[in-house]
This record gives structure tokens, C-alpha cells and sequence, in this order.
């Protein structure tokens, strides 16, 4: 059988097809700039989108998530691989740029420009127009969602109502899975259609390997092109981009792909991330997870460094995440609707690094610190201080040597004292943060204040590569945000007639 | 190269046994009936999708729970000569052994055995997990004309009523 080969040139080519990628592309598409998007996942329909988990995992999460940070007590790593990237799995919660964050970027990275209030204003309410995001309706709140905020307010938290992207959510609770009613207005359904109906190309299962530089310039991508199994190679893809090459591959591939390029300095380095871990409660009455916003009810605790989210699981993870085995595990199996699950995301101070390792695979080198610790410690026994005021008559906290099993608020006393050591918690990250870095002074950044390379020509990042520091809350919003007003003066920078420079079109030969 | 997604004959075994043993089909509860769950499906499923590295640690899991009694209890045996009882119990114990790479590996065979019970819809059916899910359609499906009902989604075993939009926004 013969190698596919696919060669294309257009004006821009974007790496990744995720909140950064994705909203570069409806910006320069809709100015009217040929625009080539490239995705190493599959492109998911929502009727294709399996309920079961073992599938759709296989199908949509990079590495079946088992990708981690090296070390000791590894942190598995969440992202998306498919089109829309982890805007495709994740529950849509969305939150604007705090300002004590953008007033830290502008002071300490000289991004006043690109962080302007009143653009940044109007940006974000341009994004929450288009795409639909308003606070989750009471009909689809759900119990999880609904018992949590029962939690908050006998203890006095400030708890509130997630606002999502989302047109006509009916409760089906698979968020994670890939909403099976395409409510979710994630990027495979909303901007990646947008910029391709504005001319825009897409070539899924295209797996970049290396940027194509000439005269300090970048000038194209060249790659594997993938088999169904989404591993195996069956051919191979070069576009050439006139204008500018935008790498928007997420935080633990974009520098990977920087470095093989030979960008040195920060690439790789002030690795940050959001590592959470949950809680499961048990009722007495059903609680009905199954039903309703994977994730609709939060209390932000945003001096205390953390979030406390209400997350539905489907009832894969939420079996493992019972104790025991056996007969006690099977009992509690059986009755899978009366459990509540509420997780804590952690704006931790800790720093990493992402490598380039042995054959391109990235090495992410991650630890919390003792004090991240100790606020995941406070984080879980508050949240276990919540269900049992919402009415729990069990609360597992999942912290290692100690009790499983929580009866009563005296209980709670096995977890106030005592050293936490990172092996005790079962953590994991999805938002991933700083590893080209955008600032003014080319010795502390990657990227410009334009997120254009400091060192080659035309070679941009747009994703959440180029935040300078974690946010404390979900980076979906501030993504599109950063990336919709670089694009944006990136579109008119390279102002031409429009549709001139983009007659090209892809060819495919098997 | 090495394949480490595709188990030896007696791995397989294994791994029926040991996976499957978390949810014995002599247990109370949430019991699968015998050859109902596919363990060594999921588990050469997970390996092929994850990390080379992560497929390595599956098949350590998988001979470290093997090996178990022997490092767990300091029994010259191994966990396939145990009762299915005496093997949850084996797990159990794993699980909330001192040291983390034993906690570890022997979640990812737990988290296996649910990938693997849950991809069976009569189980998910028993665990009342989409009991909620269910009486919203239902109800919406009372208040839909019958002539409504003209599609049906196929998702695995159980089929379920597809709702016309105005339905749909009466219910949402």
C-alpha cells in the first residue's frame, strides 16, 4: 500500500485545533487570510462519541491520559487529542482573566498592550456572545451540582453557579466523554467549523514533527500523517505558510516541537499547572450524577489558592475511585446513584520543566511543594466538611495512610495532623501553563508581547504556552482571549487583499 | 521492537483472573456472571492506548498482584492459588499498601476492571448509576406525542428515545 503524501501551502498554518489554535484560526480565516489547521487526534462526531469510557477515552485523551510528570509520585496529565482539543473533553467552565493576574503580567512581563482593559473587555464579551456561555440553567443543574450547593451554604461559602459555553445543554452529564448533543460549544463545534466555512483547511490525524525555518524565518511544518489507530505512520504531510507559522499545541508539545527548532532560553522552563484531586461522598438518597452539567456549582477560594468544583463522573472513574475490593467494593457498586463527587483544582506555586526526550517525547519534571500540599490537605477536609453538612453519611477523602472511610466530622481529625507527603494524593492536572512564556524582555520570555518568537520570524505561540504564571482559574476563557487579540493584530499586520495570497489548495495523493 | 500492548497466553489468563477478581461473580452487590465482563479486552485496550511506559507499568501490575501474597503477606504462594475471596481481600490489601508503587499499579488494575464492568450494559443497568439519566428521558417521553419517536439512538446495548427539539426544551 502506498504512503499518503499531503502538501498544502496557505498564509498561516496552526498546529493544534484546541482553545489557542482553534480561535487563531477563526480570527485570521474570517480576515480573510488562507488558513491551514492541523490536528494529531481524530475528528469526533458527536453521535460517534462513545458513552462508555474505556472507548471514548481511547478515542479523544492523549495517551489515555496516562501521560505524566516524571519522578517519584507521578501526576497524570489530562489533555484532548482530537479536533477541538481539550476544549472537547473538558466541562466548559469558564472564567475571565482575573485582574490581579493581569495586573502581575503587565507589571512584572510588560504585556500591557495585549492585555489593555477595555480590548480585553470586549474581547471577552465578544467570545462569550458567540459562543453561547451564560451560567448553567436550573433545569440541567443536576444533584451533584445541587447538593454541593447545599454544602456551601450551610457552611457560609461563597459558592455560585458555573457559567459554561454551552447552546442547549440537556443534563446528559458526558462532558468528559464528548457531549453527545454537541451542547458544548467546544472548538470542533464552534470555531474550527467557523474558520473552515470561512475557507480554512483542516487535515486531521497530522502529527507535526518539525518546523521548517529558512532565512531565521518560519516558513512551514512538516509531519507524520497517522493511521486510525492514531499511532502507526502511513505517510507523511510538508505545508509551507507564506505569512507565519502558529504553534498552538499545548504546553507539554509546543515547546517540544520549539526546541527542535532550536529555540533555547525559557523554552521548556516555568512549567506551571492547576493539580486537583477529589472527593466522594456517599447519601442516603440518590443523588443522580448521571444527570445534569458535569460541572455546574463552584466555591472559588481564591485566596486560599483553590477551587472547589463540583465534578459527575462517569460511573468508570467513579467505581475506581470507591474503596475496597471485592464484596465491599461491589456493594457500594450497586448502588452508583447515590454518590456526589467534588474536586479541588490548585493554583500551585510549584515550577517544572518540559524536556525534549528520546524520540520527541516530552519529559515534564513537576512537584508540589510543601506548601502546595498543605493546601491540598486544607482543600480536602474542607470539601469533606461540605458533605457532610449536605447530608453525607460517608466521605472518602482519597488521602493515602489515612482513614478511607469517614463516618462523622470527628473523623475529620486523622487528616488535620500528621506530614502530607506528595504520595498520599491521587492528583491530576489539565491546565498547564508557562512553558513559552510571553513578556517584553526577551531574556525572561519566549514570545512578544504579539506571542511572535523572540528569536525567529514568524514563528508564533498561541496557547497557554505563553501564560507567564497559572491562573487559579480555568484557562479556557483567557486563551481565546490572549489569542483572539494577537490574531487579531496579527490579521491586520499582515493585511493583503483578500482570498490573493490563498488560491492554494491541498493535494492528497495515496 | 518490543510490543508491550499484547499479552502472552498465560498473561491473558492472568489477567482475566486478577482483574476480574475485584468483582468476584460469587460476591454480593454488584456481581458480573461468570465470562459476562471482557478484563483481558480492557486491559489490552489500555495498554495499546497508553504510554509505552504506562503499558510496562500495566504488566507490572498485572505480575506484581500475581506475585502478590508472596510480597504482600510474605505467603510462598501466588494469588491464583487463592479463593476469590482470599484474592479480593489480596487486592484490598494492595490498595492501601505503605508504599505507592503498590498503591498505584493496583488502581490501575481497579480502574481496569471498571473500564471493563461498566462496557457491559446490563451491569450499568444494576448499578442504578443512570437511573437519573433514565426518568428524565422517561418523563420527557410521557410528555412527547408517540408519533414524536420516530429515531432511535444506539448507544451499545440499550437503545434510547431520541426527542424532537421541542420536547427536548420543555425537559431542559
Amino acid at each position: 500500500m502506498g504512503q499518503q503524501r499531503i502538501v498544502d501551502e496557505t498564509d498561516f498554518v496552526i498546529i493544534g485545533t484546541g482553545a489557542g489554535g482553534a480561535t487563531a484560526a477563526r480570527v485570521l480565516a474570517a480576515a480573510g487570510h488562507g488558513v491551514v489547521m492541523l490536528e494529531e487526534g481524530p475528528q469526533l462526531r458527536a453521535r460517534a462519541r462513545p458513552r462508555e469510557l474505556l472507548d471514548s477515552m481511547a478515542q479523544s485523551m492523549r495517551d489515555f491520559a496516562t501521560q505524566t510528570t516524571r519522578g517519584g509520585h507521578p501526576i497524570p496529565l489530562l489533555q484532548g487529542k482530537c479536533v477541538g482539543g481539550s476544549t472537547a473533553i473538558n466541562s466548559g467552565i469558564i472564567w475571565r482573566l482575573p485582574e490581579d493576574v493581569r495586573a502581575d503580567w503587565i507589571e512584572r512581563f510588560g504585556l500591557a498592550e495585549l492585555l489593555d482593559a477595555q480590548g480585553l473587555e470586549e474581547t471577552f464579551e465578544r467570545l462569550e456572545d458567540e459562543l453561547n456561555i451564560h451560567e448553567t440553567d436550573a433545569e440541567v443543574r443536576g444533584g451533584n451540582n445541587e447538593r454541593m450547593a447545599r454544602g456551601a451554604a450551610a457552611l457560609g461559602l461563597p459558592g455560585r453557579v458555573i457559567h459554561r459555553n454551552t447552546k442547549d445543554c440537556r443534563g446528559a452529564g458526558r462532558c468528559l466523554q464528548g457531549c453527545p448533543n454537541d451542547a458544548r460549544q467546544s472548538m470542533d463545534v464552534s470555531y474550527v467549523p467557523r474558520a473552515i466555512a470561512d475557507g480554512a483547511r483542516l487535515h486531521v490525524r497530522c502529527r507535526a514533527r518539525k518546523l521548517l525555518l529558512e532565512g531565521g524565518r518560519a516558513v512551514g511544518v512538516v509531519g507524520d500523517v497517522l493511521g486510525d489507530d492514531g499511532r502507526r505512520t502511513v505517510g507523511s504531510f510538508e505545508v509551507r505558510a507564506r505569512l507565519g507559522v502558529i504553534v498552538a499545541a499545548g504546553a507539554v508539545h509546543t515547546p517540544v516541537l520549539l526546541a527542535r527548532a532550536g529555540l533555547r532560553g525559557l523554552v521548556g522552563e516555568r512549567f506551571q499547572a492547576h493539580p486537583g484531586c477529589a472527593v466522594v461522598g456517599e447519601f442516603d438518597e440518590p443523588i443522580g450524577m448521571s444527570f445534569g452539567a458535569t460541572q455546574g456549582y463552584e466555591v472559588p477560594m481564591r485566596e486560599r489558592r483553590f477551587k472547589i468544583e463540583a465534578l459527575s463522573l462517569p460511573p468508570e472513574t467513579l467505581a475506581a475511585r470507591l474503596p475496597g475490593a471485592g464484596a465491599e467494593w461491589q456493594a457500594r457498586l450497586a448502588k452508583l446513584d447515590h454518590y456526589a463527587q467534588w474536586c479541588v483544582p490548585i493554583r500551585m506555586e510549584a515550577m517544572g520543566t518540559v524536556r525534549r526526550g528520546f524520540g520527541d517525547v516530552p519529559v515534564v519534571k513537576y512537584g508540589p511543594t510543601a506548601q502546595d500540599l498543605e493546601r491540598a490537605r486544607e482543600a480536602v477536609i474542607l470539601i469533606c466538611r461540605m458533605m457532610f453538612a449536605a447530608g453525607a453519611r460517608e466521605v472518602y477523602p482519597g488521602i493515602a495512610r489515612r482513614p478511607e472511610v469517614l463516618r462523622s466530622v470527628a473523623d475529620l481529625a486523622a487528616l488535620e495532623t500528621g506530614e502530607v507527603r506528595p504520595s498520599d494524593f491521587h492528583m491530576m492536572a489539565s491546565h498547564l501553563f508557562g512553558t513559552a512564556c510571553a513578556g517584553a524582555d526577551p531574556q525572561q520570555s519566549v514570545v512578544g508581547p504579539d506571542l511572535q518568537s523572540h528569536a525567529v520570524g514568524g514563528l508564533y505561540v498561541m496557547d497557554a504556552s505563553v501564560f507567564p504564571t497559572n491562573l487559579g482559574v480555568n484557562p479556557q476563557h483567557s486563551i481565546m482571549a490572549l489569542v483572539w487579540r494577537a490574531s487579531e493584530r496579527l490579521a491586520n499586520a499582515a493585511r493583503i487583499p483578500l482570498r490573493q495570497a490563498s488560491g492554494a489548495r491541498a493535494t492528497l495523493r495515496a | 521492537m518490543i510490543h508491550f500492548e499484547r499479552l502472552t497466553g498465560f498473561e491473558r489468563s492472568w489477567a482475566d483472573t486478577m482483574v476480574g477478581a475485584f468483582a468476584p461473580a460469587s460476591g454480593p452487590g454488584l456481581a458480573p456472571s461468570l465470562g459476562q465482563v471482557d478484563y483481558v479486552g480492557a486491559f489490552e485496550t489500555m495498554c495499546r492506548s497508553t504510554t509505552r511506559l504506562a503499558a510496562v507499568g500495566m504488566r507490572l501490575a498485572l505480575w506484581l498482584s500475581v506475585l502478590g501474597p508472596l510480597l504482600v503477606w510474605g505467603r510462598a504462594t501466588t494469588a491464583l492459588a487463592l479463593s476469590p475471596e482470599r484474592r479480593a481481600a489480596l487486592l484490598g490489601d494492595m490498595l492501601t499498601h505503605r508504599w505507592m508503587i503498590v498503591r498505584e499499579l493496583t488502581v490501575l488494575l481497579k480502574l481496569c476492571a471498571s473500564f471493563a464492568i461498566f462496557r457491559v450494559a446490563a451491569l450499568r443497568t444494576r448499578s442504578h448509576y443512570e437511573d437519573a439519566q433514565d426518568a428524565r428521558l422517561a418523563d420527557a417521553a410521557q410528555r412527547t406525542p408517540v408519533e414524536a419517536h420516530d429515531e432511535l439512538e444506539d448507544s451499545g446495548e440499550r437503545a434510547r428515545v431520541r426527542l424532537p427539539m421541542l420536547a427536548q426544551r420543555e425537559v431542559a
